[in-house]
């Protein structure tokens, strides 16, 4: 896989952590299932997804907010400035009816090509 | 619909872009915030944490790129940017830019005005439901042939047979067409009239606005059901539109009717002009009651709508086998051949076809004028880029690609047609009014079937503007691909050397010099071509209007009158006729006075056989081409000028009773009786049109032909008839004055009124009206085939001007050089122009080539002129020879007159 797709806007790309080749369009899945729990500022999703990736994803800002803004030009996300609990204004994502349908979907993709490549890699 | 949500989200976001900019950066500072706030709680010091945290972040302007152009609409935004910058160009240059729209709106308007009329001539259906299923039905006489012209309408016994054997069609009216009087306290109006089957108004979709159309059973008997239904016009003017008019009862031509409903506004029958309809049983009512029984009597049209799922062909192979049955069964053991019936589709019935092909011919006409006005513009573009090299090659140099100066020069030639076509919109609109007067009133067609569709009525649309807006994107890609491809290859720019303009004069011999001696040399083919169209329908209109038609029209008013209908059958009309013709011819300033029951040049006479008497059987000839009957009174050839050629003419003596006698032209005389003598001949006449029936009468003078069908049909054979021994209750008179005559219509008017204050008197109109009418198509035609031929010299002319001028210009050096070292300025002068007539002389001579092709589309709009008429050819090429030279002229006077000092200096 081409490293220039990483840096391609709309593939999303990550920081390296360990590791430096990432499928592309799983920061948009990311994204999705990190607001589908609940609704979240930028810095939020980044620290959350790196929390629960164990550091090994670490969401590059120049690419989130890019594809922040895509997701909501396809109407799967919604923006909404609020008061963060330290009493600072944010803007706040949160995922709209057909985001979730979406997630689903990118789900189901996403498992269908992990599964391609584990049969890939336990093949002999 | 998700991209129609996700474009309305980049429409907000383009419409409040500052605002999500601003929210752009507090979110990302926020971001930055936090993150400092957290290395500063790892133990960081704040400047430090803070940057770091900037950082690590990345570059925030690329960001703001990245974001803007996920929610720009992208190269939408990018053509805007093109435009914004071509404009800016075109305001620098505005001269440039207005010769530039004005050009092209020349050449859209005249395409964008004739198109309004070709639309409704050719291609905007019929107004009436599945057009398509809609056919003709005439009866075909012979075998021979389907021409048009030699239809006839049906007589009633012949319908009602094809009718109920016939099985390809839904439906099928008749449709006859009269004149009637309707008499109220306003006096008598002559009004238009259909009488119908009951089926009509289904067939053309027509429902009523009030009360309800013609029942079947209304058009089953003889006058069982006197019925009238009512144009929305008529019932406005005349019981202004109240609704308890249906039921109530006029009277037309003395005949009381019910009315029984009104149609809807908009529609007035198949003529356009109609205002009542009674069904056809109602015929007899106003004709007689032979008029259903009669077989020979073919009065009416007939039109049918086809079955669900038959073909047109099918029912055409139908019509003719059914029709040559009916034909056996109604024949006329003297006729030769077996006719049958014909069915075409109705929309051959929506306008002249001579009109449809002028109007084609005028359309391909402009169409050339605009290939004309691109050239011209083409070539200034390719000029203006020319001189643009320094511009294209710097912006080159700076990181544009080819395809990047490719797109400029297209997006810069598409505002240009825009303009243009903007210009052009206006222009047809203002002009739309006048061109569509200049469209000639439309006579009935073949058979009698009036055409539907009215040019003149030709609105200004949504239609019209969608062409418009076609050719715009036309003219663009026309105009714009030249310098296009100029750029593509290199042509322009990457000249960045040549700055100082000292090598750009070879560059323009090497590169430019052909393509625009090419343009020029195209834009002089076309412009022959449209020259030699115009000349020749010139020369045609000129013989068509001096041809010898047989009789004088200066001062002849024609008008007609209708006798009271009640006495149809008496001896009244001849009466009251012999008492006005008296009247009239003693009026002061009138010269002579006649009657005839139609005028020359209206092809509005009727024929019959006619053959020496005691023949019992017709030749082909005489079915196909009957001999026309005229019934005239004594001063009827003096008021036209028709001379004697032997015998006598008629006079007061020719009453009823005395002796049946008849004229015949020569044409007659020569077909009745080639080689002889025809005076004191008998002649029969088939239909017995002499008062009490008899058909044979005695040949006692020969006059000279006349024509009086179009004015470009050679006259036919025809026979006089005294009009006082037949009687008519219409009747059309012809007074002779020695001035204005019109002018004496009012003392007319009174002297019949005085005889019979009842008889309505209607379509005046004088003789060279007519003559102007007849020969309206042809001079419709030229006269727009000049117009455009004349634009298309100017452009042609503006186009060798401007780029002879651009040539000389490019190459002001080498003249001043030439010059300097002893060139005389003639010697300049000749060299320029000797140039200039090189490239009209290639390009007059293809478009020679062209006008011979294309004349063959004009043939059959001409009269007595062939397509490759030399006169013609001749005119055309001098015509432009010389405007060539007048344009080449100032280039080659100017630089011979350059100094060369000034000239040298320049460098």
């Amino acid at each position: 896989m081409a490293c220039l797709d990483l840096l391609d806007p709309s593939s999303g790309g990550f920081m390296a952590g360990e590791r430096s080749d990432l499928l592309p369009g799983t920061l948009d899945l990311l994204v999705l299932r990190t607001l589908a729990a609940q609704s979240m500022h930028g810095y939020g999703i980044v620290q959350h997804i790196a929390r629960l990736s164990q550091d090994v994803l670490r969401v590059e800002e120049g690419s989130l907010y890019p594809a922040l803004q895509r997701l909501l030009l396809k109407g799967w996300l919604k923006a909404e400035w609020r008061q963060t609990p330290t009493n600072r204004r944010a803007r706040y994502y949160e995922l709209t009816r057909p985001g979730r349908k979406q997630l689903a979907l990118e789900v189901e993709g996403f498992e269908t090509i992990v599964a391609a490549i584990h049969r890939v890699l336990r093949q002999e | 619909m998700s991209w129609l949500g996700e474009i309305g989200r980049r429409m907000r976001f383009y419409l409040q872009r500052d605002r999500y900019e601003a929210e752009m950066n507090e979110e990302v500072e926020f971001h930055l915030s936090r993150r400092a706030d957290e290395l500063e709680a790892g133990g960081e010091p704040e400047r430090e944490a803070r940057l770091q945290a900037i950082k690590s972040f990345g570059n925030r302007a690329q960001l703001a790129e990245t974001s803007r152009s996920t929610w720009s609409f992208g190269s939408l935004e990018r053509i805007a940017a093109e435009v914004r910058f071509a404009s800016r160009g075109f305001r620098r240059t505005p001269l440039f830019a207005v010769i530039a729209m004005l050009t092209l709106g020349l050449g859209v308007g005249a395409n964008t005005a004739i198109f309004s009329i070709v639309d409704s001539a050719l291609l905007k259906p019929l107004p009436y439901p599945e057009p398509d299923r809609l056919v003709t039905l005439d009866i075909l006489p012979g075998t021979a042939s389907v021409e048009r012209t030699s239809r006839f309408a049906w007589s009633y016994p012949k319908f009602e047979t094809f009718r109920a054997r016939a099985t390809s069609f839904d439906a099928m009216a008749g449709i006859g067409s009269s004149n009637l009087n309707l008499r109220s306290q306003a006096g008598v109006e002559r009004i238009e009239v259909e009488e119908v089957s009951a089926p009509y108004f289904g067939m053309l979709g027509v429902t009523p606005v009030a009360g309800r159309v013609f029942a079947p059973d209304e058009d089953s008997l003889p006058q069982a059901r006197p019925v009238v239904m009512l144009s929305e016009r008529l019932w406005r003017s005349r019981f202004g539109s109240d609704p308890r008019t249906v039921g109530s009862s006029i009277s037309l031509s003395d005949v009381p009717l019910t009315i029984v409903g009104v149609v809807p506004a908009g529609f007035r029958g198949l003529s356009g002009i109609v205002d009542a309809w009674v069904p056809m049983m109602m015929t007899p009512a106003f004709e007689g009651a032979a008029i259903l029984k009669e077989s020979g009597n073919h009065w009416f049209n007939v039109i049918g709508k086809l079955k669900r799922g038959v073909a047109l062909a099918q029912a055409q192979a139908e019509a003719n086998t059914v029709g040559r049955a009916v034909d056996q069964q109604f024949r006329d053991p003297a006729q030769p051949e077996a006719w049958s019936a014909v069915a075409a589709p109705l929309a051959e019935s929506r306008t002249d076809p001579v009109l449809r092909r002028a109007s084609v011919l005028l359309l391909g006409t402009v169409g050339l004028v605009l290939l004309i006005a691109c050239v011209n513009i083409a070539s200034l573009l390719l000029v203006r880029a020319t001189a643009r090299t320094q511009e294209l090659s710097v912006r080159l140099a700076l990181g544009a690609s080819r395809r990047d100066l490719a797109r400029q020069l297209l997006v810069e030639s598409l505002l240009l047609s825009v303009g243009g076509c903007i210009v052009g919109v206006g222009l047809a609109y203002l002009t739309h009014g006048v061109l569509v007067r200049l469209v000639p009133a439309q006579t009935a067609g073949p058979a009698g079937m009036p055409y539907l569709l009215d040019p003149r009525s030709a609105a200004f649309g949504c239609r019209v503007l969608g062409f418009a807006a076609v050719l715009a994107l036309v003219t663009g890609a026309l105009t714009g691909i030249l310098p296009m491809w100029q750029a593509m290859r290199g042509g322009l720019g990457g000249q960045l050397r040549d700055l100082s303009g000292g090598r750009s004069a070879a560059a323009v011999r090497r590169r430019g010099w052909g393509v625009h001696r090419m343009l020029v040399t195209l834009e002089l083919a076309l412009a022959v071509i449209v020259l030699v169209g115009a000349g020749l329908l010139i020369r045609s209109l000129v013989r068509l209007e001096t041809v010898d038609r047989g009789f004088e029209s200066s001062g002849v008013a024609t008008f007609s009158v209708s006798a009271s209908d009640q006495d149809y059958a008496g001896s009244h009309p001849v009466e009251f006729k012999s008492r006005v013709l008296e009247r009239l011819a003693s009026m002061p300033g009138i010269e002579a006075v006649g009657v005839n029951l139609c005028a020359p040049l209206t092809a509005g006479c009727s024929g019959s056989v006619v053959t020496q008497a005691g023949e019992t059987r017709f030749k082909p000839q005489d079915a196909k081409d009957p001999i026309g009957l005229h019934y005239v009174s004594p001063g009827y050839f003096k008021v036209l000028g028709i001379p004697l050629r032997a015998g006598r003419l008629f006079d007061a003596t020719d009453r009823p009773g005395s002796p049946r006698v008849v004229l015949i032209n020569q044409a007659a005389a020569l077909r009745l009786w080639p080689g002889r003598a025809p005076l004191g001949q008998l002649i029969a006449i088939a239909s017995g049109y002499f008062y009490g029936g008899d058909s044979t009468a005695t040949v006692v003078g020969v006059v000279g032909d006349v024509r009086y069908g179009a004015p470009e049909q050679p006259a036919g054979p025809d026979a006089y008839l005294p009009a006082l021994q037949r009687s008519f209750s219409r009747t059309m008179f012809l007074v002779k004055t020695s001035t204005d005559p019109l002018g004496r219509m009012d003392g007319v008017r009174a002297v019949i009124h005085a005889i019979d204050p009842g008889v309505p008197i209607y379509s005046v109109r004088t003789m060279q009206e007519i003559a102007a009418t007849a020969t309206a198509r042809t001079r419709f035609a030229t006269v727009m085939l000049s117009g455009f031929g004349a634009l298309a010299l100017l452009l042609a002319a503006i186009g060798v001007y401007g780029v002879m001028a651009y040539l000389v210009s490019a190459r002001t050096r080498e003249i001043g050089i030439r010059l300097a070292i002893g060139a005389e300025p003639g010697q300049v002068r000749r060299m320029v122009l000797g140039e200039g007539a090189v490239v009209a002389v290639v390009g007059i001579g293809l478009g020679i080539g062209g006008a011979v092709a294309a004349g063959r589309l004009l043939r059959s709009l001409l009269f007595e002129v062939g397509p490759t008429d030399l006169g013609t050819y001749a005119a055309a090429t001098v015509t432009l020879l010389v405007a060539t030279l007048l344009a080449n002229a100032i280039p080659a006077w100017r630089a011979a007159r350059l100094p060369p000092m000034d000239v040298l200096r320049v460098e």
